[in-house]
């Protein structure tokens, strides 16, 4: 658990002067996040601990650009975003597959178990369509509104809440096919 | 309430979305008799509830590690415009154009002259030979005329603009100890003796200007319309409109189909200046690869190699590439650049000035 004693304007105000330890809480802070949405991204830990190091250094980089009028959070899903879409688009990382029959089939274990069911939880993250994944990060990972997410994935506000609805909706119909329960066979991701 | 508004309202409730108390109380009593939406409500909170992804301690302590060397590089930066921004202080230290490494200031006469640190060119050099290269390989089969507009060099070679050897600019030297003109910006002839060369290719789209990349496949699922670019696609047929597409709203890539079916790709022409990012822009349009983009009409063409009387001299970046700021203006909203900057510049070759725009 991470002490915030400042507030993320505050510590951007701070790092944007050069001090370490500002540099270090926003690490601390947002290291989750970036990492969250690139492992979902290209399903891989090492390639999501490459883009989190490229996202961070691009943070540092340009922070003294940051004027402040969006939140931190959302600018920083920004840069994680275009981090992970440079890095595929460039070729250097190809994301994991994510037509549903190539995916791996979830084991039948019991969900009651936490780590088992966030072990299936990331594995079912691959069936949701790339837009309805990349809102319910914004959302879920990066703790943007709607508004926010809308603004920045350029989509109006009813399309966000719409995505993330659908992203849900997907992953709860696998876990449950994957639990043993009522196979409705996955949802359509239009 | 039916299932589907039912389960939408559940789930923005989780995302701490404004729900109506009445409504959210209705899905819940919806729930208590629609199996499907209970089960729905159940995973929703075991979902919220369990962890997401986590940056390992070692990954988050190699972040902390280079964060420091990150925050140490913005203290050095930090100093010096501060210290070269006092009238008639001398700089604690002056970042070398060639190194990049910081070393004890050569002359009192620098002075006087404001270093605004920058970061790197981009589209950068090699990488736009290297897109140069491509498109002359793309284009030469259709010997368009292209190379006939290039005087019969490649495009790589008019990628690589040159400096007339007479008038070695400050830009490409760097400030010196026999930098007499630093307080002023360098005379006329050293300004004004720039080899005027044919621009890369370049489009412009609502003033913006971009630069050929190459030929590429983009993602057409992510593409959507940009507008419309008025272009030949090279360097001497017909100007037709052309409809641009982004691949996505932020990706920084413009792409235009070309007439063979396939897809060029550009990239916006941008310098950083204070560690921020500005675009080239112009007015008109850019209708054939080889032109030069003009300055902005709402701006009068400078008559003098010191930016009179439009401009004044407001410094210089890293590279020692002179910048001007209209009389009134901030760098911030916008500065120019004069003809005769270095060879890597995007605007080396450029016989007028150009300006530029904050990207943020």
């Amino acid at each position: 658990m991470v002490t915030r004693a400042m507030s993320d304007p505050e510590l951007v105000a701070q790092a944007a002067t050069g001090d370490e330890q500002a540099f270090a809480s926003l690490v601390r802070v947002h290291a989750d996040a970036v990492y969250g949405h690139a492992f979902r991204f290209f399903g891989d830990r090492q390639t999501a601990e490459d883009a989190t190091q490229e996202v961070f250094a691009k943070v540092f980089r340009t922070i003294t650009t940051f004027d402040g009028r969006a939140k931190f959070s959302t600018w920083l899903y920004r840069v994680t975003r275009n981090v992970c879409l440079d890095m595929a688009r460039a070729g250097r990382r190809v994301p994991q597959p994510v037509d549903p029959v190539t995916l791996e089939p979830l084991s039948t274990a019991d969900f009651a178990d936490d780590v088992v069911l966030a072990d299936a939880l990331e594995r079912a993250m691959r069936v949701l369509a790339p837009e309805d994944r990349d809102a319910l990060g914004a959302v879920t990972l990066f703790g943007l509104s709607y508004a926010e997410a809308s603004e920045t994935l350029g989509v109006p506000v009813g399309t966000v809440k719409s995505r993330v609805f659908r992203a849900r909706r997907t992953l709860w119909l696998t876990l449950r096919g994957a639990e043993g329960g009522v196979d409705d066979g996955l949802p359509a991701s239009s | 309430m039916d299932c589907l508004r039912a389960a939408e309202t559940l789930s923005a409730s989780y995302d701490r979305e404004p729900v109506e108390p009445e409504e959210l109380a209705e899905a819940h009593e919806h729930c208590g008799s629609c199996a499907e939406c209970a089960s729905l409500l159940e995973t929703l909170s075991r979902l919220d509830a369990i962890p997401t992804p986590r940056a390992s301690d070692e990954l988050v302590a190699l972040l902390v590690a280079r964060s420091a060397a990150a925050a140490a590089e913005i203290r050095a930066a930090a100093s010096v415009p501060e210290a070269a921004g006092q009238a008639g202080a001398q700089p604690d230290a002056v970042r070398t154009a060639e190194t990049g490494s910081l070393s004890a200031p050569q002359s009192s006469m620098r002075a006087a002259r404001r270093w605004i640190p920058s970061a790197s060119w981009t589209p950068r050099f090699a990488a736009f030979a290297a897109a140069a290269a491509v498109l002359v390989v793309a284009l030469s089969v259709g010997a368009v005329g292209l190379l006939g507009s290039l005087g019969g060099q490649t495009a790589q070679d008019d990628a690589i603009v040159r400096m007339e050897s007479t008038g070695e600019s400050a830009a490409e030297s760097g400030p010196t100890d026999g930098d007499v003109a630093a307080v002023a910006p360098p005379e006329s002839e050293e300004r004004y003796g720039v080899d005027v060369q044919a621009s890369p290719p370049y489009v412009v789209l609502t003033g913006a200007v971009w630069a050929l990349q190459g030929p590429a496949t983009p993602q057409k699922s992510l593409l959507t319309t940009a507008g419309v670019v008025a272009t030949s696609l090279d360097g001497t047929g017909e100007v037709t409109e052309r409809t641009a597409f982004l691949d996505a709203p932020e990706s920084g890539t413009l792409w235009i189909a070309a007439d063979d079916g396939g897809w060029l790709a550009f990239a916006r022409v941008v310098r950083e200046l204070g560690r921020r990012p500005f675009g080239l822009v112009t007015e008109s349009a850019i209708g054939r690869f080889g032109e030069w983009p003009s300055l902005p009409t709402r701006l009068e063409q400078p008559t003098s190699p010191d930016g009179s009387p439009t401009f004044r001299y407001y410094g210089f970046d890293d590279r020692g590439v002179d910048i001007f700021v209209p009389l009134t203006g901030r760098a911030e909203d916008g500065f120019a650049v004069a003809p005769g900057t270095a060879p890597d510049d995007p605007a080396a070759g450029n016989p007028g000035w150009t300006w530029w725009e904050p990207l943020d």
